[in-house]
């Protein structure tokens, strides 16, 4: 469904992303971690055409067939929210903090669709009661000020999803919340994926977060792919030295036998229970 | 790590063409502010020794002649040389106003730390005293004291620091306030620093560029406002002179001679343009260190 | 023998806002290393802040080696500090800009103990982080994160503290480098014989290098005990919650790990 081939992102003569290929597939979920100058947020930005102007791409990306590079504005315009929609880390940055939560949730309808205003009010409660937010009737009134950052990362959700995209892409979209907040909303981004057949690509530099949403995982650094695979492979047996680099920082939260360990030699004196 | 690397300098590429193109502009600016002020202020001093004639000198013969090789700013009234009039004005206007601003620095930052340090109830009593001097005009305080201890030096000078110190107060508040949420002031807090060294001896050298900022502006306004009063008759008494007094004088015969208004008019505006010049030239100089250290 | 006990702690910072800190009590014991865990707006940060001296509670009492915390102010307010000093999140912002590192790794000895303190004394203390001596004529600017976190670190153990107090010390650095800092805080306080909070979203660290963990909710402690035990088995509904979601995106011991 959507193919990457021979991306070439530079600014000035230096050459920022160079990815020689990458597919997903419709209904796929892809995830891409690597750390901050990876190139990993470069590379989305370019599907959508969001780089800023100083940067050089060349390459190419098609999208159901039809190339994105070398569209117009215009026409990116009518994909961007319909066809391929995005998701940013700060939903408090993104949300217009002037208009009602219930209204913003509706732009993308408002824009792609012709309903009726009153249908839109009823899609918009929908969309909000599939991204788990309770008393969506009350919530669309208020102002993005007075929802919580979970509460206001789903909303940002709802919003891409409106248009029933056949492509959500995530930018650390959970990286500002806290855990059990993360958590929520991580079930709610697999959650439509499997229910609709929405394809997902899911960017982080936390490879737990995102090994927990993905079928397959790219890891890149300065620029390229360094490993590509199923989650699995992955995290069980990887192949690039980068990558088991990546594994070795994410400490994991130690099991039983370590911590009993961990209590005996560098606790002796705690009294076990 | 290599990526991180990377990174930040992306973003100094960025940042590197803005401030090249910027700061070529703004560097003519402090330079343009400090000969200016330099001119100025060399030209009072020099008065102390030296005027081209003897400005209170009575010459009738060439009164209010126009402005000529030996007179370059025209004569007044009474035949006196206004640029040597000019110059020695200058003494009194620049004491007056470098006497109101230093008193108005000192006691402003004082007051301004002292309200950002205090709780909230103190903070704002002290905020409010200080919007309260900032609502009152110099120029009426200045009237009122013109009546009551007399006109002259003493009351500009007291009119002016009047309102240079809440002025000062408000704008370092913000800032000192700011400074103090930060964690190192906490971290020294933990050191057991009492809160009077941590307001003077952390806060302010990390606000010193706004304070340096505020003196030269406050410089520029004072040299007006002494203008103003003196303009008004309450400032200095003959024989004394000053900017404003010339002015006053100028006035009846605006029409007859108006290169008397012109001249020196266009004198006290381009020395207060100096000291803007100045103080936005050092905000640049001194701010950017800042504010470039945090996007890198 | 607790060290540091907290009896009912109420505290707010408005005078009619929400109580950040809610009828919080707990005790520290001499030696301990113990993990303080929560989400924004648990509490977690200004707890170790009233428990330290930095704040005051409006309601309860602090009790240190057996002495409120106000006749401590009232005796000897100067030596309190020995249990009260922090690490804190963000090393850039915990070091005045204007002051280099030789100035501001010896500001506890010169407020504490009224002396200038020796270039071998501090080269000493820069050595024990892992620095080398020449970073004592920079700026804060100057060094890297962790470089900076641990010249924090010597500064607050440089008047010899019973008691340290780390809010998310290593949140705010490179993963590659966070491995060091703690490792380097473990060690210093092996070394020191140093009793340790620990402040931390992360369960992962603190199941790693604190005894005991206390789960703290909305100004409240939720449950605490043994690490193993909140870790392996918690009670409270929202420690199970908690672990439950941290396990979710913690990675499976990989097969291989690098090191």
């Amino acid at each position: 469904m959507l193919e990457i081939n021979n991306l070439r992102i530079s600014i000035a003569d230096r050459t920022l992303v160079e990815i020689d290929h990458l597919t997903i597939s419709a209904e796929e979920r892809l995830g891409i971690v690597g750390e901050s100058g990876s190139g990993k947020t470069l590379t989305v930005l370019s599907i959508l055409g969001l780089l800023p102007t100083m940067m050089n791409v060349t390459g190419s990306i098609t999208f159901a067939g039809q190339e994105l590079l070398n569209k117009s504005e215009n026409d990116l315009a009518k994909i961007r929210g319909r066809d391929i929609a995005m998701v940013f880390q700060d939903p408090g940055r993104s949300l217009n903090p002037t208009m009602k939560i219930g209204r913003q949730t509706g732009e993308t309808l408002r824009l792609h669709s012709d309903l009726s205003k009153s249908e839109i009010q009823e899609k918009v409660i929908e969309l909000m009661h599939a991204v788990q937010l309770q008393d969506p009737e009350k919530l669309a009134s208020r102002y993005p000020h007075e929802l919580s950052g979970g509460q206001q990362q789903r909303v940002m959700i709802a919003m891409a999803i409106a248009c029933k995209p056949k492509l959500l892409i995530a930018d650390e979209p959970t990286t500002a919340l806290d855990v059990t907040v993360q958590q929520e909303v991580l079930k709610v981004l697999l959650q439509l994926s499997q229910e609709s057949g929405m394809a997902l690509i899911f960017v982080s530099h936390n490879l737990g977060v995102v090994q927990a949403v993905s079928e397959r995982i790219a890891v890149m650094n300065a620029g390229k792919i360094v490993e590509i695979g199923e989650t699995s492979q992955i995290l069980n047996s990887p192949k690039a030295q980068y990558t088991r680099e990546l594994i070795g920082s994410n400490p994991s939260i130690p099991g039983a036998e370590e911590l009993n360990r961990l209590l005996s030699t560098h606790f002796p004196t705690v009294k076990g229970v | 790590m290599k990526n991180l690397a990377e990174g930040s300098k992306l973003t100094q590429v960025k940042g590197a063409r803005n401030s090249q193109g910027r700061s070529s502009r703004k560097s003519l600016q402090l330079i343009l502010g400090i000969v200016l002020t330099g001119f100025v202020v060399m030209l009072t001093i020099l008065s102390f020794f030296w005027t081209p004639w003897d400005p209170i000198a009575v010459n009738v013969e060439n009164r209010l002649l126009r402005p000529n090789l030996s007179h370059w700013f025209g004569t007044d009234r009474l035949g006196r040389d206004l640029f040597s009039q000019i110059m020695v004005g200058g003494q009194n206007t620049l004491y007056v106003t470098l006497v109101s601003t230093l008193i108005g620095v000192t006691f402003g930052t004082t007051l301004g730390l002292a309200a950002a340090g205090s709780g909230p109830r103190w903070g704002s009593v002290l905020t409010r005293i200080s919007d309260i001097g900032i609502a009152l005009p110099s120029i009426l305080i200045a009237l009122v004291l013109a009546t009551t201890i007399g006109p002259g030096r003493l009351s500009v000078i007291v009119a002016i620091s009047f309102w240079f110190v809440p002025v000062t107060a408000r704008v370092v508040v913000g800032p000192a306030r700011q400074i103090l949420s930060l964690d190192f002031v906490e971290a020294a807090m933990t050191h057991g620093r009492s809160r009077i060294y941590i307001l003077f001896r952390q806060v302010l050298p990390n606000i010193a560029p706004i304070v340096i900022v505020q003196t030269s502006m406050m410089f520029a306004a004072g040299i007006l406002i002494e203008a103003s009063l003196s303009f008004l008759g309450v400032g200095a008494q003959p024989p004394t002179t000053s900017w404003g007094k010339i002015l006053m004088d100028s006035q009846p015969l605006v029409q007859e001679a108006p290169y008397y208004t012109l001249l020196p008019g266009s004198f006290i505006m381009i020395t207060v343009l100096a000291f803007n010049l100045l103080g936005d030239g050092l905000a640049v100089l001194l701010d950017p260190q800042h504010s470039q250290k945090g996007v890198a | 023998m607790s060290l540091v006990t907290a009896k009912n702690l109420k505290f707010r910072y408005a005078n009619s806002g929400p109580w950040i800190i809610d009828d919080v009590s707990l005790s520290i014991e001499s030696g301990a290393s113990i993990g303080i865990v929560g989400e924004s707006g648990s509490g977690k940060s200004t707890i170790i802040r009233i428990l330290s001296g930095l704040l005051s509670a409006q309601e309860g009492e602090v009790v240190v080696e057996g002495k409120n915390l106000r006749e401590w102010s009232k005796d000897s307010p100067r030596e309190l500090r020995r249990f009260g000093q922090l690490v804190f999140q963000s090393p850039t912002r915990s070091f005045d800009p204007r002051m280099r590192l030789r100035r501001a790794l010896s500001e506890p000895i010169r407020a504490l103990e009224k002396r200038v303190p020796k270039d071998d004394e501090l080269e000493m203390w820069t050595s024990r982080v892992g620095l080398s001596p020449e970073i004592l004529d920079r700026y804060p600017h100057q060094l890297s994160g962790g470089q900076l976190q641990r010249v924090s670190l010597a500064r607050a153990m440089s008047i010899n503290p019973q008691v340290l107090y780390a809010d998310e010390p290593t949140s705010s650095l490179d993963v590659s480098v966070q491995a060091q800092v703690l490792n380097l805080l473990m060690k210093l306080r092996e070394e020191l014989g140093l009793t340790l909070v620990l402040v931390s979203h992360d369960l992962a660290i603190v199941g790693r290098l604190c005894e005991r963990i206390i789960v703290m909710r909305r100004g409240q402690v939720v449950e605490e005990g043994r690490s193993v035990d909140i870790l392996t088995n918690p009670q409270h509904e929202y420690t199970i919650k908690l672990v439950k979601a941290a396990k979710a995106v913690s990675l499976k011991d990989a097969t291989y790990q690098s090191e």
